[in-house]
């Protein structure tokens, strides 16, 4: 009986402390290794000049979320009022297994507004317009949202262009131009080689 | 003395066109108001021609007061309310603004408006004066009004152009008459005879704040005519020629996407003609816009008063133009011909810079020449009611089957293509690839496909006055102009599987006198020891200048985010280094005796590795076996096993069996590898370099693949898409390229368009070697479009290999 007594108790303190451990004090999870760290593995390298800023969300891997409303691609049923298919595969997808490579993000034309001026003057103005939105079938069983869009640069010195894009709706990152404008007096960019 | 030449051109002009009593030059001075009982309903007093044209002076003054051009008689303008044009051919589609029941009246349809006029893009639309567009010269509404008749004009002209275009090209056309035509069957029930996309309506902007420009905007659908720097009352809409010139523009996006409308593909699929600064695609655009000048008024000169007057900008199209410099004329051996003339500037013969309008001007001539060739040979002639040129409307028509065929998004090429078959463009995944840049517009293969339809419309049949238009005429007028480029018409296209069989009528090599066609093994990098093999430019504030035009212009979508906005890493010592942006343009050597002409580089992936090592299949055998190249043993020439070094990507590298996760033959980028092993050195793709040094993927400079995965394969060195290629207009014989467009300075000026833009990786070790594979061709190239040995082109998918180019390797090391 006394040996059963001193069993008992024995676990209990046992089984207590690891509660005690678990939910009191948490166990830290392992951290991959940051960005400095990964810098460290490139041997050869001599110290940046100056500190890299962790990349932004522009390359994240779009999740592969199944869509929740099949009958958006379903083929032969009405599309909706908002988004119409495009894309190579518009008509040959693969019903019901038609997975959205990216989602809709609100702050989309944001992102592409400051990419646009991200090379430009500071007194040139970009205007983002927005033509409709589609959703472009890129493979058999992959879409992704887009935008359809009319981009027009005003350059201080009076040079326009303008040019229609298909815009990703998460990423703002830019697919594909086409209709860009044909001035008569194209503006001159010359270079001279230098040694 | 130019003075005088320009006096004696335009009198020669004068005296050579025929456009109607009321155009000669007025020899009364007596100004006539616009207003007055004799002008009816819709109507108004118009300036018919541009100032220098009506008055017949060629240094008219600046100041000069153009109401007293004002035409004598007045001239339909519109019975609507606003100046909104129409384009209406069907009688169903005809809606009479007076009469609605009356389908019959000659007033365009209210309910298919293809133009409308307003004085800048925030105005309001200007009404009639009591029913009558009674407004003086004077004021911005007259001008508005003035463009709208001249929009009419070509606008009319042109949609009723396009009507007997479909009559001539339907099947039901009589036997013998009838060919495969790229008009789409809907062309007119379906109103795509004009641009239709959600807005049809052409806005022309008859005021625009453009300084020293005027702009044809597709993505808006307008027209913008601006203003003259230095003279400010002198602006663009008073040229009428310039109003054709520009709607041409507009004209030629409808044809180049007829297909790509009537197959009602969302509005993402369409297509540009040309995408550089300077291309052929875009000299071929320009010379066809001049040529809707000549379209409408009959007159072989363009733009005398907006361009000639103050900018000595104005263009021939005729070699009997006395503009033109000594040695140049009709006569077979002095047409202005290609590539000799490519650079030519006919205001400025001692000038060699590539420019499109220069070069347009090889076309806009040889349409004008096959226009009168038609017009003598076919004894065509003006219809005394429509005043319709018969020769003229064919040549329209001949140009419309062209563009709609090159610009098929859809890769059929007419509506009578076999289920499965793609005879141009690849496929539908990669027509826009095809067009743009893989095998894009270029004079060879945009005159191959108007010859063919020249020779399908005129030799066959009986449209030239009973008889058939010799085939002779077709090719010595080409050959005349050096745009005897092809060694067969190609009417059975460029189908993986039908290509090769079917009709593909060779051209006559007799007929083959001017034009001269030299094997791509004659263009070299420049060797020697005080030459560079290529120019690299790295310059921070010329490189951030390219970005921001690039991104402007859309050639390129963007860049990765590995390189910072500041170009901080741009040293501009003409080296690569990490985290560069450059731009390098290949040290191109012609050591043929014959020029050159549209010598492009391509530096977009392709397929040249096997299982992630380089193929040495081809003809410099680079790498060798013991340095890492694939392993071939086995393989049959050619080989039907996709991945093989012998087998070429028949759907650019995707899945060729429709299972997306089936890719047996992927494209890798121009760029490898040196790679440092034990006790030896290899060479190997970024992505094997990638996993040696141990970068994680998310460092990789490239963007995201179709699946939106993580594009590994151009971790570090990437040509950005969009300006993965580049063009030179031409190369002289024995000459460098930078030798024959050298200027006073003796170094020639590099355009954007002769640079291939690369992103450099910021986590490149120093030290490390690249070796890249350019591929390299021309427009009159002997072997870049068929066998040596054969006249039928090449099946679209080769374009994706090594045999239609040149590859010309580049080795370079990335220093710190």
């Amino acid at each position: 009986m006394k040996k059963k007594t001193l069993i008992a108790t024995f676990l209990f303190a046992v089984i207590g402390s690891v509660l005690y451990w678990q939910y009191l004090n948490k166990f830290e999870t392992q951290k991959g290794p940051t960005k400095r760290e990964t810098a460290s593995i490139r041997p050869t390298l001599k110290p940046t000049p100056k500190q890299q800023p962790i990349p932004d969300k522009g390359f994240k891997i779009a999740p592969k979320k199944q869509i929740k409303s099949p009958e958006i691609i379903s083929k032969g049923m009405p599309l909706p009022p908002t988004r119409r298919l495009t894309g190579a595969f518009y008509n040959s997808y693969d019903v019901g297994s038609l997975q959205m490579m990216n989602e809709e993000d609100p702050k989309w034309k944001d992102k592409l507004h400051k990419e646009l001026k991200r090379f430009q003057r500071e007194d040139t103005k970009v205007k983002i317009k927005n033509i409709e939105s589609l959703i472009e079938v890129t493979s058999k069983n992959t879409a992704k949202f887009v935008e359809v869009v009319e981009v027009s640069f005003f350059v201080s010195d009076g040079y326009r262009s303008s040019y229609n894009a298909l815009v990703d709706s998460d990423s703002g990152k830019i697919i594909k131009i086409w209709n860009r404008s044909v001035p008569e007096n194209r503006k001159k960019y010359s270079l001279t080689f230098k040694r | 003395m130019k003075k005088i030449v320009r006096m004696l051109s335009i009198l020669f002009l004068l005296s050579a066109c025929d456009m109607g009593s009321n155009l000669s030059p007025r020899t009364d001075v007596q100004e006539y108001l616009n207003s007055g009982d004799d002008i009816g309903l819709g109507q108004s007093r118009v300036i018919l021609d541009n100032p220098i044209i009506l008055t017949g002076k060629a240094s008219l003054s600046r100041t000069y007061n153009l109401s007293r051009l004002l035409s004598v008689d007045p001239y339909d303008i519109t019975k609507g309310q606003f100046l909104e044009g129409g384009c209406a051919i069907l009688p169903s589609q005809r809606v009479c603004i007076e009469n609605p029941s009356d389908t019959n009246c000659t007033y365009a349809s209210i309910n298919r408006e293809c133009f409308s006029i307003l004085q800048n893009e925030y105005a309001t639309k200007i009404s009639s004066v009591g029913g009558r567009w009674t407004y003086e010269p004077s004021t911005t509404e007259f001008w508005q009004v003035n463009t709208y008749y001249h929009m009419d004009r070509v606008v009319s002209k042109f949609v009723n152009n396009m009507n007997d275009l479909y009559l001539m090209a339907q099947p039901t056309a009589p036997a013998g008459m009838n060919y495969k035509t790229a008009i789409p069957a809907t062309l007119i029930s379906g109103e795509k005879n004009w641009w239709s996309d959600s807005d049809k309506n052409l806005r022309v902007f008859s005021h625009c704040d453009a300084k020293d420009n005027a702009y044809f905007s597709p993505s808006k659908f307008a027209l913008c005519f601006g203003y003259d720097s230095q003279y400010s009352n002198m602006w663009w809409v008073q040229d009428p020629s310039v109003i054709y010139h520009e709607v041409g523009h507009a004209i030629i996006q409808t044809m180049l996407n007829l297909r790509n409308v009537a197959s009602n593909l969302a509005q993402d699929n369409r297509v540009d003609l040309g995408t550089l600064f300077y291309d052929e695609a875009h000299a071929i655009g320009e010379g066809v816009s001049d040529y809707f000048s000549y379209f409408v008024n009959g007159r072989t000169h363009f733009g005398e008063w907006a361009l000639g007057r103050f900018n000595s900008l104005s263009r021939p199209m005729s070699e009997d133009d006395p503009i033109h410099a000594t040695g140049i004329s009709t006569a077979p051996d002095a047409r202005l011909s290609y590539p000799r003339y490519v650079n030519y500037d006919a205001n400025d013969p001692t000038s060699n810079t590539e420019d499109v309008h220069a070069a347009g001007q090889i076309v806009s001539h040889y349409l004008v020449a096959l226009t009168m060739d038609l017009e003598s040979t076919c004894n065509f002639s003006t219809d005394s009611t429509t005043n319709h040129n018969l020769a003229v409307t064919y040549v329209v028509n001949l140009l419309a089957e062209t563009f709609a065929e090159l610009g098929d998004l859809t890769a059929k090429g007419s509506d009578y293509t076999a289920a499965g078959e793609y005879p141009v463009n690849l496929n539908e995944v990669h027509a826009r690839e095809w067009i743009l840049k893989v095998n894009q517009i270029t004079y060879r293969n945009f005159f191959q496909k108007f010859a063919k339809y020249l020779f399908l419309v005129f030799n066959q049949g009986s449209r030239c006055n009973g008889t058939s238009y010799p085939i002779d005429n077709i090719e010595k007028l080409l050959d005349q102009y050096g745009l005897l480029l092809f060694k067969s018409y190609n009417e059975n296209g460029n189908d993986k599987t039908t290509g090769h069989t079917g009709t593909s009528t060779p051209v006559l090599t007799a007929n083959r006198l001017h034009t001269v066609l030299v094997s791509k093994d004659f263009i070299q990098l420049a060797q020697g020891a005080s030459t560079s093999e290529i120019y690299i430019f790295d310059n921070r504030k010329n490189m951030k200048e390219a970005l921001g035009s690039l991104i402007r212009d859309g050639v390129i979508t963007g860049i990765s985010p590995q390189i910072e906005n500041d170009l901080p890493y741009n040293n501009g010592n003409s080296q690569i280094s990490p985290g560069e942006f450059i731009g390098i343009s290949l040290n191109l050597y012609n050591s043929s005796n014959t020029t050159l002409g549209g010598v492009q580089v391509l530096a977009n992936d392709w397929d040249h590795f096997k299982n992630g090592m380089p193929c040495n299949t081809f003809a410099d055998q680079f790498p060798l076996d013991s340095a890492g190249a694939a392993n071939v043993a086995g393989e049959s020439v050619p080989s039907l096993t996709p991945g093989d070094c012998n087998y070429i990507a028949q759907n650019n590298g995707l899945s060729e069996t429709g299972d997306v996760n089936d890719v047996k033959d992927p494209l890798y980028p121009i760029c490898m590898v040196q790679v440092n092993e034990a006790n030896s050195t290899r060479w190997a793709s970024q992505e094997v370099f990638r996993e040696k040094i141990m970068l994680e993927k998310m460092n990789c400079l490239g963007g995201l693949n179709p699946d939106g995965t993580k594009d590994t394969k151009s971790c570090f060195i990437r040509a950005i898409p969009g300006a993965d290629h580049s063009f030179f207009s031409k190369i002289e014989p024995l000459k460098t390229w930078g030798e024959t467009l050298a200027t006073s300075t003796g170094a020639p000026d590099f355009h954007h368009s002769n640079l291939i833009f690369f992103e450099v990786s910021p986590w490149i070790p120093p030290g490390t070697t690249f070796n890249c594979r350019f591929r390299v061709r021309f427009s009159n190239c002997s072997d870049c479009y068929s066998d040596p040995a054969d006249t039928d082109d090449y099946l679209d998918y080769e374009y994706s290999g090594p045999k239609p180019f040149k590859i010309l390797h580049h080795q370079f090391i990335v220093i710190d």
